[in-house]
């Protein structure tokens, strides 16, 4: 079995003016859902760059199309830090790749939400970036806020003011977007970029969640449960509690407050607790992808090694 | 790059990749000349050299080494040297002592070595490499790119420490680019005595750490997550059965969606994204704005400033430059003006900030700018935002 350490994840990933630094700790988990077949998301935990992708278009595109985006992000992973043309070029290249593979009238598409360490003039910041309906939150030790705000019909409402949240939650428009990667127009991410702050936490999910849980759940899980992976997992749990109608994903990234000498630094394993047996493994299409990859229990997780890093300040 | 600027002036400056002497008018011509030469072995060597007929005959100088962002200086008489830690401007000056004043400072992102009270509009050159006559001369140390580059050069460290000879004769090639890894070489020298401990060990430890994380990831991910996917380029789940009944039938696909616009009113096929930030409009003029601080922005994208600026929901070719000013009274707020260029002007904008935004031309009454309405600012114009800091503009060139 996983221990609890495997699952849990921890990384310097931008050094600041004066040699002090930016950490990230992480968790995420994914489920398809009671309803759905195919898990079509997708999520990519490992600094800089944290984001969750939710695909459309049946299983022979929407999940494939969740996976281009995270292999395509995927590429920063490892890197101290992440520009926004990094990421604007990931989205680039995620829009062609769905467009060149997605052949003889299969149409897929995905959206992209996330938020990725960077550094601008000098400052270590979060840039935020969102194409489509999933969401980022940010959680800054007082009030959790809606950082990104949705390509949707009914955000347009909203913003008109014609319709309020509750309107949202149940007007028969709120499953269009206005927006997404893999649609054939240039990608039109928006940006974010806000102050690193010390009591920073993020949550990145797909709508599998935030239509099954109201945001005070949401904030109730982030308050009282401190390790991410836990607050991944349990969010994960409790939409799957109610019923979960869609594949959900989240994601959990907090600025690490451990300022040990020495830190031990997980590659992030995460999955969630179901009744799936041991022997099973982890299937990519029926249970969503992830990036670092998920390993079912009692499988050996080869690439997941530990490090132990110096702490230079 | 960071290539150092220089803005004219009475003082000889000398400029050497990692190094910036300012002299004052009284060295002699010999004096510049064996400095030049001798700048590859650091503020401890120039010091050496400056004073080798004795304490009487100092000159008034300001000696600046720079090793990616450390910054060690020795400073005498008239002259004074601001550099920008993380935002926070700090001047340091000689006072009143016989011979020099020295300091080392961590994680320096600019510094500018100048005489007192220069003129503040005085144009700003760039200056590789050289001699000059000038006031002031400005080199920015970090650029996040450049941070990358030394993680990656780190291991060009221990061979320059125990070659020291090499070090020197790469500092002598003459027009060198000021890059990372010259700067690196800069590191051993007698002038580290001034802290020990702090420098050549913890550095290629950390670098080694935070390299071979990396490959660990790196590996990580190639080795386990995308063999198969990469190795065929093709999916990885079966096309039979493909149809949208997998879906759950609810998420509308916005390709499908011009069809789905045409029966919804005109308001919500409006692609207008709220927001302040407009895109650039043709090709604008090259200008700059400089802060009292001592910072030069370039105005090739709007700026946005303030004690903590942030930016909400733009496209990537609207990012703003972000600078942050230090306001100890918070008198300033944390996103309080935006300054950009249209046409043939440059735009001030009062972001709805608690203490608004002042706008004075020489020898007039200060303005305030209404809040959210973007004013022309004139390149003789002179905008406080509070607690000490303001900015003029500057046609580039």
């Amino acid at each position: 079995m996983m221990t609890e350490g495997t699952r849990r994840g921890c990384h310097l990933v931008a050094r600041r003016a004066g040699g002090t630094q930016v950490r990230t700790s992480w968790g995420s988990a994914t489920d398809r859902g009671l309803v759905r077949d195919v898990n079509e998301d997708a999520l990519l935990a490992y600094p800089p760059v944290f984001l969750v992708a939710d695909g459309m278009g049946g299983h022979d595109a929407g999940d494939l199309a969740s996976r281009i985006a995270v292999e395509e992000f995927a590429q920063l992973a490892g890197q101290s830090a992440a520009s926004a043309d990094d990421v604007h070029a990931c989205f680039v290249r995620t829009a062609a790749r769905i467009r060149n593979e997605f052949t003889g009238g299969r149409q897929g598409g995905t959206t992209v939400a996330g938020v990725a360490v960077t550094e601008h003039e000098g400052g270590s910041y979060w840039l935020v970036f969102n194409v489509g309906d999933s969401r980022v939150y940010r959680w800054d030790g007082e009030r959790l806020e809606q950082v990104s705000v949705d390509h949707s019909v009914v955000q347009e409402l909203i913003d008109l003011g014609e319709i309020d949240g509750a309107g949202a939650e149940t007007h028969p428009e709120r499953h269009v977007l206005t927006r997404a990667l893999g649609t054939g127009e240039a990608p039109e991410p928006d940006y974010w970029l806000l102050p690193a702050g010390l009591r920073d936490r993020f949550l990145i999910c797909t709508d599998g969640l935030t239509r099954e849980l109201a945001e005070s759940a949401l904030q109730d899980v982030l308050v009282s449960t401190s390790d991410p992976q836990d607050a991944a997992a349990l969010l994960v749990r409790l939409a799957l509690e109610h019923g979960a109608r869609d594949n959900v994903s989240a994601v959990v990234v907090d600025v690490a407050t451990s300022t040990g000498a020495h830190e031990d630094v997980h590659i992030t394993v995460p999955r969630v607790d179901s009744d799936r047996g041991p022997q099973q493994p982890w299937d990519e299409m029926l249970d969503g992808a992830t990036v670092p990859r998920l390993y079912a229990p009692g499988s050996s997780p080869s690439g997941a090694r530990q490090h132990d890093e110096e702490d230079p300040s | 790059m960071s290539v150092p600027e220089y803005s004219a002036g009475d003082w000889t400056a000398i400029v050497r990749p990692g190094f910036v002497a300012l002299l004052g008018p009284t060295a002699a011509e010999s004096t510049v000349r064996d400095l030049w030469q001798a700048t590859g072995e650091g503020v401890f060597a120039a010091l050496a050299l400056l004073a080798r007929d004795g304490f009487a005959g100092l000159p008034p100088f300001a000696l600046v080494s720079v090793d990616k962002r450390r910054v060690h200086a020795a400073l005498r008489g008239d002259v004074e040297v601001v550099v920008d830690l993380d935002g926070r401007l700090e001047t340091l000056r000689s006072g009143e002592v016989s011979t020099w004043t020295e300091r080392v400072l961590e994680g320096v992102g600019s510094v500018a070595v100048q005489v007192d009270h220069p003129a503040a509009d005085a144009p700003s050159l760039p200056l590789a490499d050289g001699v000059v006559r000038a006031s002031r001369v400005r080199v920015a140390l970090a650029v996040a790119d450049e941070a990358v580059e030394v993680v990656e050069e780190i291991d060009v460290l221990p061979a320059q420490v125990v070659e020291p000879a090499d070090a020197t004769n790469a500092i002598d090639a003459p027009a060198q680019p000021w890059s990372a890894e010259e700067q690196v070489e800069l590191v051993p020298g007698p002038a580290d005595a001034t802290e020990p401990g702090t420098d050549t060990d913890p550095v290629p430890t950390e670098h080694a750490d935070e390299s071979g994380v990396v490959a660990a990831a790196e590996a990580f991910l190639t080795d386990s997550a995308f063999d198969e996917k990469h190795g065929t380029g093709t999916p990885t789940v079966p096309l039979s059965g493909a149809s949208l009944d997998d879906h759950d039938g609810l998420t509308i696909l916005s390709a499908d969606l011009a069809d789905i616009r045409d029966q919804l009113p005109s308001w919500a096929a409006s692609e207008d994204v709220p927001g302040p930030f407009r895109a650039p409009q043709g090709a604008p003029m090259p200008a700059r704005l400089v802060l009292s601080t001592g910072l030069v922005v370039p105005l090739d994208r709007a700026v946005l400033l303030g004690r903590a600026p942030q930016v909400a929901r733009v496209s990537n070719r609207e990012l703003p430059r972000l600078i942050t000013v230090p306001s100890p009274q918070q008198d300033i707020s944390r996103t309080h003006a935006e300054v950009r260029v249209e046409g043939d002007h440059v735009l001030v904008t009062d972001l709805d900030s608690t203490n608004g935004v002042h706008v004075a031309r020489p020898g007039e009454g200060a303005r305030r700018l209404h809040p959210g309405e973007p004013s022309v600012v004139g390149l003789d114009e002179l905008v406080d935002l509070g607690d000490g800091v303001t900015f003029s503009l500057e046609r580039g060139s």
